[in-house]
């Protein structure tokens, strides 16, 4: 079937495999690129579920989901995945989050070949002893880097500060002492369960032949670790209490940095509202109060207290929510007092109908912008899609939105018991 | 595809047409020999500009009246290429046949009115303007230290090219912002407008003939060139060696070698071949063996100064494993000096040489500035042109390229 929007003059094909695979393939005449990216909703934040085939809790170790990505590059003949994408000059990657494992690669020459060899180099695991023991010290060296990051660090304390037992809090590759317990019997216990043709879904963009593509992928994929339903994922109990307010730690920067996030409440998670037009709302809400063209943004800017624009983003998947404020300055303080000034101000007098107006041309202008990208749309039509969401649908929804629905939503989020600041500060 | 036009001796215009992509981009670059005396002044001059203009007196009425144009957007960028200094104004807009409205021409103006009708009073800039514009500069600057591997590679480079004007940073120097104030500023800015070179890009679907017209009236203004010299090639130099210490956790290391091989030379892209080969991606030796085989780092690259005939290898390491990686790095160029090269080396670099050429038809931005850059060069080339010479590239050639490469410079930042 198609998915289709008339305006962007933009479609997508989807299809539901025997096994339960979903694929979607968007058409892009005149694109030299043709990109695929083969993923499973499985990322950092499934460290325990029920194994489908033994009906077991199992709780593995931190960073696995990571581990388990650098690891599929193996192959049983010794080789690397890598190759065999470099015969054709295909560019090849991979990617981990919190909720997402995805594999791709960018290819002008060799298309086919290269998107049989991603289908089944996926669907072949291959972890030894020895290739495992490999692979910590690698992914130890990746850990150190970004240890040394500081807009790593500051975001990431700011999950710690909110999460008190959720795996939002806990870093997505893990830690040096946890990756090092890695077995490869739990790398195979998590393969089994969540790359399971029904937990993945493929994406492929550009100026392809759609029918021939699918009869590719149909003779490519294999059905195996097939089970029925969908995989028992445990969390743990997280109440709408932050763990900690504020949360500091000092590295080799030249200015402090600041992070201001609100952790979503349990209760807003749970009503009954397309997620989709609650990401758009946060979306247009970040735009508005913090980002540039805010009038909060340009008063920081002008008085020197911040020396870039404010950055502000919305991240949720089923179970999280929690939007987040960010920069450098010299005079926290100050700036934090401004910032929740500028809230308490939205949240008793709403927000300025011009503005909101102004801000909802400029979404869907950049929303138009996106189809440029072939990586980026297929990237986030798949997050979406794990979320149960349609990329497509943005524009509708964006359209109807009304102003009666942001002052809602500034009224829900930003409460102030939800509210914590992560600060990296330079070192003396 | 591509159509050139001349305004006049020292402002082209490029067309590129291309009706596949829902935006459009119009590129303003502007170009300077990279002067030591300068360099401050240009990396600060065009984001004054981009704060106020006639009518838009601030920031926020330019930033609010795009956002109103349904997210348009002009962006600043100031780069070294080489021993040149670009500074480009890049104005993207979603086309009109997508928008319930007509707003290019208007997104056209705002271009205009940054680049040469900026807010002035009594012969000088705004000086809240530019006290801010200098402040943020400052920051940027001094957040140098907070990206360990740029931090790194640029200590290096300075160690490397010391007294070449290749060792000028990009950014300016904190010290210059002192005596740079909105009058000195607007002086230079007369003279800047009055003696650089300008292209202009056009690239997207327009109603061509309109746009081109619209872009001379505009942009059909007489100058004076600057003069900008050729570069000078790296001579061979005495060994350098430095190593600083921070309080981090993974240690930085950058080496430098030599090779003599200039862009005008015949070797050229065997020379580029080589070092592709040697740390241009996961095809290359340096991953393969560096990191997978020994699992010494997480990243590692090597990247070639074209103007120099130059390589620095760039890699994150621990500490203590910095002579085996240097050890393991230059036992790799040894292989290549001996012709010890796997046809998967040598093919995966040319291949994922020319997959990267091809995709350049896939972003406009990218498409401009390939253009550009290569219109500033003395033969430049097309894309097609480029596929070609690298599908011919020979093996004993890349071989003998790699023979020149002499090692001469090591820098290393390291845990306290």
């Amino acid at each position: 079937m198609y998915l289709e929007n008339k305006i962007l003059n933009e479609k997508i094909y989807k299809e539901t495999l025997h096994n339960n695979m979903q694929v979607f393939i968007m058409p892009k005449k005149g694109f030299n690129k043709k990109y695929a990216v083969f993923a499973s909703n499985y990322g950092s934040n499934d460290l325990e579920f029920i194994s489908p085939h033994s009906k077991k809790q199992i709780r593995v170790n931190e960073g696995i989901a990571h581990f388990l990505e650098h690891k599929m590059f193996e192959m049983p003949d010794e080789s690397n995945a890598f190759d065999e994408f470099a015969k054709y000059g295909a560019s090849a990657n991979a990617f981990t989050n919190f909720n997402m494992t995805a594999y791709l690669f960018s290819a002008t020459n060799g298309f086919d070949e290269s998107l049989k060899h991603l289908i089944n180099y996926v669907q072949t695991p291959y972890f030894t002893d020895e290739n495992v023991e490999k692979e910590k010290g690698i992914i130890a060296q990746e850990i150190k880097m970004y240890d040394d990051n500081p807009d790593w660090q500051l975001f990431f304390n700011s999950l710690k500060a909110m999460y008190k037992n959720h795996p939002n809090s806990i870093d997505i590759a893990g830690t040096v002492e946890s990756i090092y317990k890695i077995t490869k019997e739990e790398l195979y216990d998590c393969y089994n369960t969540f790359y399971s043709p029904s937990n993945m879904a493929l994406f492929i963009i550009g100026d392809v032949d759609i029918d021939k593509t699918m009869s590719l992928i149909k003779s490519s994929v294999s059905d195996e670790n097939m089970f029925e339903g969908e995989v028992i994922r445990i969390s743990p109990e997280e109440t709408d209490e932050v763990a900690q307010k504020y949360i500091e730690t000092s590295l080799e920067v030249s200015t402090p940095m600041f992070c201001i996030a609100f952790k979503e409440k349990q209760s807003d998670l749970k009503e009954d509202y397309p997620r989709i037009k609650k990401e758009i709302e946060m979306d247009i809400i970040s735009q508005l109060i913090f980002k540039k063209g805010s009038v909060l943004d340009s008063k920081l800017y002008n008085n020197s207290l911040i020396f870039s624009s404010l950055q502000s983003s919305y991240t949720s998947a089923k179970d999280y929510g929690y939007i987040t404020v960010e920069s450098e300055s010299k005079n926290i303080d100050k700036v934090k007092d401004l910032i929740i000034e500028e809230i308490e101000n939205f949240k008793k007098n709403g927000a300025n109908k011009e503005a909101f107006k102004r801000i909802k041309k400029q979404k869907l202008g950049s929303f138009i912008k996106t189809f440029d990208s072939i990586e980026q749309i297929a990237n986030l039509y798949l997050s979406m899609y794990f979320k149960d969401e349609n990329l497509l649908e943005y524009y509708d929804y964006l359209n109807k939105l009304k102003l009666e629905d942001i002052n809602s939503r500034i009224r829900k989020i930003f409460d102030m018991n939800q509210m914590v600041l992560s600060v990296v500060k330079p070192k003396l | 595809m591509n159509d050139k036009y001349k305004i006049n001796e020292n402002v082209n215009i490029m067309y590129i047409d291309n009706d596949k992509f829902k935006t459009n981009i119009i590129t303003v670059y502007f170009k300077r020999p990279l002067r030591r005396e300068d360099v401050t002044k240009n990396s600060l001059l065009p984001y004054v500009l981009r704060s106020s203009t006639i009518s838009y007196k601030t920031k926020l009425e330019l930033d609010n009246k795009l956002q109103d144009l349904y997210s348009s957007n002009i962006s600043v960028c100031v780069e070294k290429e080489d021993e040149k200094h670009i500074l480009s104004f890049s104005l993207s807009t979603v086309s009109d046949k997508y928008l319930p409205e007509s707003i290019s021409k208007e997104a056209v103006n705002i271009l205009k009115e940054i680049i040469f009708m900026p807010n002035i009073e009594n012969n000088g800039f705004i000086k809240q303007y530019v006290d801010i514009e200098k402040n943020v500069l400052a920051e940027d600057i001094k957040s140098e230290i907070n990206n360990k591997g740029q931090y790194a590679f640029a200590k290096a480079t300075e160690l490397m090219f010391k007294g070449e004007p290749f060792s000028i940073k990009e950014n300016g120097y904190l010290e210059d912002l002192e005596t740079i104030d909105e009058f000195s500023l607007y002086e230079y800015y007369k003279e800047f407008i009055s003696t650089s070179p300008i292209d202009i890009v056009i690239a997207g679907q327009f109603d061509k003939e309109d746009v081109i017209n619209y872009i001379k009236a505009i942009f059909d203004i007489k100058i004076n060139p600057v003069k900008i010299p050729d570069e000078k090639l790296h001579l061979k130099s005495d060994f350098k060696k430095k190593e600083e210490k921070m309080d981090i956790t993974q240690a930085k290391l950058v080496l430098g070698y030599s090779t003599q091989i200039s862009v005008y030379d015949e070797d050229y892209y065997d020379f580029v071949t080589f070092v592709n080969i040697l740390g241009g991606g996961v095809f290359s030796k340096l991953f393969n063996n560096v990191r997978e085989k020994h699992s010494l780092c997480y990243s590692i690259s090597s990247i070639l100064q074209k103007s120099k005939g130059t390589i620095m290898i760039a890699s994150g390491i621990e500490p203590e494993n910095k002579n085996k990686a240097i050890e393991l790095i230059n036992k790799q160029i040894e292989d290549m000096k001996e012709g010890i090269i796997s046809p998967a080396e040598f093919e995966g670099a040319k291949k994922y040489y020319i997959h990267a050429l091809n995709t350049l038809y896939d972003s406009l931005q990218s498409l401009s500035d390939f253009y550009y850059f290569q219109s500033i060069r003395k033969s430049p080339k097309t894309i097609e042109e480029l596929i070609e010479i690298m599908k011919n590239i020979k093996k004993e050639d890349v071989q003998k390229a790699a023979k020149k490469c002499e090692w001469e410079m090591e820098y290393f930042l390291t845990k306290k």
